[in-house]
């Protein structure tokens, strides 16, 4: 016995029309969203007005935004080489002074110069009150 | 009659130009699902000082300030008038329970002259915290 079983069928093709559009609005969300920036802190303790330190401070001015500063009445600049020796010559901590008018980044910029010259501490005396 | 059999052919088969792009869509996708970090952003936008420090931001309970180069300050969400800053940190500290815990991070513009980041310091220091640091940006030398 034949049986009629209709005209073969062929499986339904899958439109990839809407799949892309879901990926498209996904892509988007996350380009808009997503941020690479890398953050990261700078710890800047607070001293106590009880807590008194012993050591020597050397203290460091920041005159202008340009990276002046004077040691000891000694003026160089942070980029120079000669950082490196005057703070190898120095013993004890690097306390930070600014002057008028010097900006936040300027202050960073300082605090890192004097790290990378091999102080081993830096504290922000003149800065913090 | 001619029948153009390749017309036929490719019209059946029109995803198959696409493939390659979904392919490129997918892998962006996934570039930034993975890379990026999705955050929450902050109610203004500033640009803190570059740094060479290597720091990661510790994943202490915090209070974050927000200076803009204008010295417009905010507590999270909130603008705060200037002489205010110590009495809104301690309505904000009234949430914690452990004082000790709770550290303050500014965010502060690479603008912004040391004096207000001065008088900001001094305000924190009323409010009675201790633990205070400053956000920077990464980058590669000290610029």
């Amino acid at each position: 016995m034949l049986l009629d079983l209709g005209p073969v069928r062929k499986p339904a093709r899958i439109s990839l029309t809407p799949l892309i559009d879901v990926v498209f609005i996904l892509l988007l969300f996350f380009m808009l969203s997503s941020s690479f920036s890398q953050w990261r802190q700078l710890d800047l303790p607070i001293p106590s007005a009880a807590k008194t330190d012993a050591r020597e401070v050397n203290v460091v001015r920041l005159l202008d935004n340009d990276g002046s500063i004077s040691i000891d009445d000694e003026q160089l600049n942070i980029r120079s080489a000669r950082l490196g020796q005057v703070v190898a010559a120095r013993q004890g901590a690097f306390g930070i002074d600014v002057a008028e008018g010097v900006n936040t980044q300027s202050l960073v910029r300082l605090v890192d110069a004097l790290k990378q010259a091999g102080a081993e501490s830096v504290s922000l005396g003149g800065v913090l009150p | 009659m001619i029948i153009d059999t390749a017309k036929i052919k490719s019209r059946d088969n029109g995803d198959d130009n696409v493939i390659p792009l979904i392919n490129i869509v997918f892998l962006m996708l996934i570039f930034f699902m993975v890379a990026g970090q999705v955050s929450k952003s902050d109610v203004v936008k500033t640009e803190p000082p570059k740094s060479i420090n290597e720091n990661r931001l510790s994943e202490l309970e915090s209070i974050d300030i927000i200076v803009t180069s204008e010295g417009e300050t905010y507590i999270g969400d909130d603008l705060v008038k200037n002489g205010n800053i110590s009495t809104s940190i301690k309505d904000k500290l009234k949430a914690y329970t452990d004082m000790d815990s709770v550290s303050v991070r500014l965010k502060v513009d690479a603008d912004l002259p040391v004096a207000e980041l001065r008088s900001l310091l001094r305000q924190v220091r009323d409010a009675g915290l201790v633990r205070v640091s400053l956000i920077t940006r990464l980058s590669e030398s000290a610029s």
